[in-house]
């Protein structure tokens, strides 16, 4: 009887250790170690600042308190497929030393969006301020989006 | 039946090893990040050293007056006026103005509110409904027409809905001349769709309106979806043979955006 419950006690032990934790429990990542990462959906995600439109892109600052990070999304809002890039610039005086940007691999369709990866910190969303920038084209564009200055730039968002 | 402490004591511990093993391997999950690197954490800190000495030079403004160099007559850069920010929150627009005209095409119903002007901004309360859909809608290729302009620059604000089924927003156009004639105006929206789903639900959410829309029964067309560099990648697996690949793609991608074109063109009154 007591190697019985022995067994099932080894049993219940491993069953518990090996069983996939869901994501429910755990997001992907944690501030500074989202940096580089695209986000997914453990990372439950809401808006920055003020979305807003310029010339068919329609750009999202985006963040997530769960994993403490922010990026930016951006949406094909042309009536035929574009070339779609988004930059998330921060850090230095213009919002224009670092950036994590993305463009799509060739024309996307319209209603398709892209997103950049996260700028994540351990202090929590907001703690660098970070300024969402995003650009439809014919043709494949230069990162990042936002070009030298993305603090004055109309296809960057206002600071959050 | 008598149940022995012994019992009972034994189950207690099986159950105890159970809950360590799980919260063991829990740890170690929340411990151990995937796809970092070093290099990046450290550039990070670094970061966060020099951003917290520096303030940003360009604040946006909330003031309601006309940009400083603009003058009655001048054309106002939709772009530079978008950095001003969004005037919403000081303007004298009240939180949800009633849709009061409304078209329906293609089974989807538009409508919108009064169109109110301020400063070089027009704001307008914009609803969309489709018969029979879950998903959650979104606006597609939208601008105004008014004498001497276009701008198709705008902010977007959530707006509450008077019905559980539609979406509705409000939209800050931006750009406008401030001698702008009221008369005259045109709203415009091309077709719309539905939102982007949220990141990492792509996959998910373009199988499922395939499925609600019976793509493959009504089409013929199959496909996988494969988050890669976080983006959805689509393979078409199954189609027609008089289809081109081009052709089963543009079908799939109106399919899983929800494209439903119109126009919705609307003759807005403005106050």
């Amino acid at each position: 009887m007591l190697c019985v419950f022995r067994l099932i006690g080894c049993l219940a032990f491993l069953t518990g250790y090996l069983l996939p934790s869901t994501s429910v429990f755990a997001a992907m990542c944690s501030g500074n170690s989202c940096t580089g990462l695209f986000a997914d959906s453990t990372c439950t995600a809401s808006a920055g600042s003020t979305a807003f439109t310029i010339y068919s892109a329609y750009v999202e600052p985006r963040q997530s308190t769960v994993c403490m990070a922010q990026w930016t999304r951006v949406t094909n809002k042309a009536s035929s497929a574009r070339w779609t890039a988004g930059s998330t610039r921060y850090g230095g005086l213009y919002y224009n030393s670092y950036h994590q940007s993305v463009q799509s691999s060739g024309e996307i369709a319209t209603n398709q969006a892209v997103y950049t990866p996260m700028v994540g910190n351990d202090g929590g969303v907001g703690v660098i301020s970070a300024v969402g920038c995003g650009e439809v084209n014919t043709s494949q564009m230069m990162l990042p989006i936002g070009s030298t200055r993305p603090d004055l730039s109309v296809y960057c968002s206002d600071a959050w | 039946m008598k149940i022995s402490l012994k019992a009972i004591a034994y189950t207690l511990v099986v159950a105890a090893l159970f809950l360590v093993g799980a919260g063991i391997k829990f740890t170690q999950r929340l411990s151990t990040p995937t796809n970092t690197t070093t290099e990046q954490r450290a550039l990070f800190q670094e970061l966060v050293v020099q951003a917290e000495s520096i303030e940003p030079t360009v604040a946006p403004t909330n003031s309601i007056l006309p940009s400083e160099t603009a003058q009655p007559g001048d054309p106002v850069d939709p772009g530079k006026d978008l950095k001003r920010g969004s005037l919403l929150n000081t303007a004298s627009i009240q939180p949800f103005i009633k849709p009061d005209q409304e078209q329906v095409v293609n089974d989807a119903r538009v409508s919108i509110s009064t169109i109110t002007r301020e400063d070089t901004r027009a704001f307008v309360n914009l609803c969309m409904e489709l018969a029979g859909n879950q998903e959650k809608l979104d606006f597609g290729t939208l601008y105004i027409d008014y004498p001497g302009g276009r701008t198709d620059s705008f902010f977007v604000h959530e707006a509450e809905g008077i019905n559980t089924n539609e979406r509705c927003l409000t939209l800050e156009f931006v750009g406008i001349p401030t001698d702008t004639p009221s008369q005259n105006w045109k709203l415009t929206m091309e077709w719309l769709g539905f939102a982007v789903p949220d990141e990492g639900t792509e996959c998910s959410a373009y199988l499922r309106r395939a499925a609600a829309r019976d793509l493959f029964k009504q089409q013929g067309i199959q496909f996988t979806c494969d988050s890669v560099s976080g983006q959805p990648e689509i393979r078409i697996t199954k189609k027609p043979d008089a289809l081109m690949e081009a052709q089963a793609a543009e079908i799939i991608n109106r399919t899983v955006n929800g494209i439903i074109t119109g126009p919705w063109v609307f003759n807005p009154v403005l106050k």
